[in-house]
């Protein structure tokens, strides 16, 4: 009976484990260097001094050298990663990535956000096609009225998918019941209080990550809003949580690389002197 | 004496149930649909049959394009006691694509051979599901858009929206098309009963309805 079961659960591992895609890491998986590694404790705006933190963040900021190598830097596709670990040592990890290297296949998927934590991660992808026929008037009009043209979404997590989302579409009905479908199957109720407190952390652009890409951190909110869109978001007024640089050292990153597949040799990233566009 | 007399009231009591156990009769309509001049553009067969477990209405159109487009509908009770209606288009002895739904308002499932996508009816006219349905469209048969299309742009919609056109009604928002200039002049009469095609429209229409769901069928 239990060489059954045993049995049984080498049939359903990889069931488990392709929930998300196979090719989500794909474009990520070269030579990576590390531009950003910060570390923060994050606090209540209201605990008395000397409480503990409510979490600990580490914001990594990789950049991924990819294929000959002859490509510019600028153009090497980023990770962005928030390291969250909470007080009972549950692990999160928020990623958001910008590939813009392999313009000239647009129609494959490519890795944009992932929000992972234990065994389950939702992920978020996007790709595009450009058929936008020519003509003028009316024709022009109903081609940019293709179905399935422009920029398009890949959500999915928990054996639970949906794709070919276009971003107006994102807060209906149909797209907005299958976002809480992949929610309730990847999270508990108690990790969803976790994810709601995590939204309201608000990490300015100005404290971690570098200049030259200013919206990036704070793209990392993009997981839980789309997960948490029926969650009361962050007060307009003072954050209740605020950053304070962590001065404990860093720490190895082995204990994270289930969640985020980084790869074993990190460089630290040196920018190159920027020359003319190719 | 006794015994047979209370045979024969036996019999004259169980007379009625025995008369409604027989099988229900489908009814059949024929239409031939004409243009101005009177040249046949396609003929219709409509099947539709009551039972105790449901209603099954099948619209067949035959001259449209090269197989017949059939279209089936269904309004049953479903396993848990809520009201289920599947709705499946396809072309000849394609694979049907297959509309499931439940309560009005409720999630639609439409399902190819390969895939399957949820949305709610409101939703019709958004990108992602127009172009989810065009996948599903592609997966089961490509030429189905198009049959869609030749039967919106030919009037053959019936003057009230018939039940079994609502795969008709979900797959014209799929893709937005230049409209024509001025409608096609369409006439719709019963059908010349002295043809002998009438016979094999009725045929048709009649195999189709008595084929099982596409769910129920095995595949391939």
């Amino acid at each position: 009976m239990k060489a059954r079961g045993f049995a049984l659960a080498l049939c359903l591992l990889p069931l488990g484990l392709s929930a998300e895609g196979p090719g989500y890491f794909a474009n990520l998986r070269d030579r990576t260097y590390v531009e950003v590694d910060e570390s923060f404790l994050v606090r209540e705006r209201a605990a008395p001094p000397g409480a503990p933190p409510a979490f600990r963040l580490r914001h990594l900021v990789l950049r991924v050298k990819t294929g000959t190598g002859f490509t510019e830097q600028r153009w090497w596709p980023i990770r962005s990663l928030f390291l969250v670990t909470m007080r009972a040592d549950d692990r999160w990890v928020a990623e958001i990535d910008a590939d813009t290297a392999d313009a000239e296949h647009p129609s494959e998927p490519r890795s944009w956000v992932r929000l992972s934590g234990g065994k389950n991660a939702a992920a978020f992808e996007v790709f595009s096609t450009n058929d936008a026929a020519g003509g003028d008037g009316e024709r022009a009009s109903l081609a940019s009225e293709s179905p399935c043209g422009g920029t398009r979404y890949r959500f999915l997590g928990g054996g639970v998918e949906i794709r070919d989302v276009s971003a107006e579409d994102v807060r209906s009905r149909t797209v907005a019941a299958v976002l809480g479908e992949i929610r309730d199957a990847l999270y508990s109720p108690a990790e969803i209080l976790d994810l709601v407190r995590l939204k309201e952390l608000g990490v300015s652009p100005r404290v971690s990550g570098p200049p030259a890409m200013p919206n990036l951190a704070s793209g990392a909110h993009l997981a839980w809003n789309y997960l948490l869109f029926d969650k009361p978001g962050p007060s307009r007024g003072e954050p209740s949580l605020v950053l304070v640089p962590d001065p404990a050292p860093a720490g190895d990153l082995a204990p994270w690389r289930a969640l985020t597949h980084i790869p074993q040799d990190l460089a630290p990233f040196q920018p190159l002197p920027e020359g003319p566009l190719r | 004496m006794k015994p047979v007399r209370l045979a024969l009231v036996a019999l004259l009591v169980s007379l009625p149930s025995r008369v409604s156990a027989k099988p229900p009769e489908p009814d059949v309509i024929l239409e031939r649909v004409v243009d101005g001049r009177g040249n046949r553009v396609a003929d219709i067969a409509i099947a539709s049959l009551k039972t105790a477990e449901g209603r099954i209405r099948i619209r067949l159109v035959r001259g449209l394009s090269r197989q017949d487009l059939v279209l089936r509908h269904e309004a049953r009770r479903g396993p848990e006691g809520r009201d289920v209606t599947v709705d499946e288009i396809r072309l000849g002895d394609g694979m049907p694509l297959r509309f499931e739904s439940g309560a009005t308002g409720g999630r639609v499932t439409a399902s190819s051979p390969v895939s399957s996508f949820r949305y709610f009816d409101r939703d019709v006219g958004r990108r992602t599901v127009r172009c989810n349905l065009a996948r599903l469209v592609e997966e089961t048969d490509h030429f189905l858009l198009a049959a869609v299309a030749d039967y919106v742009e030919q009037g053959l919609e019936d003057d009230g929206l018939a039940p079994e056109e609502t795969a008709i009604f979900t797959l014209r928002a799929v893709e937005k098309r230049m409209p024509s200039a001025s409608a096609p002049v369409r006439k719709k009469g019963p059908f010349p009963p002295d043809l002998p095609e009438g016979r094999e429209l009725r045929a048709a229409a009649l195999a189709a309805l008595s084929e099982a769901p596409a769910d129920a069928r095995s595949p391939g």
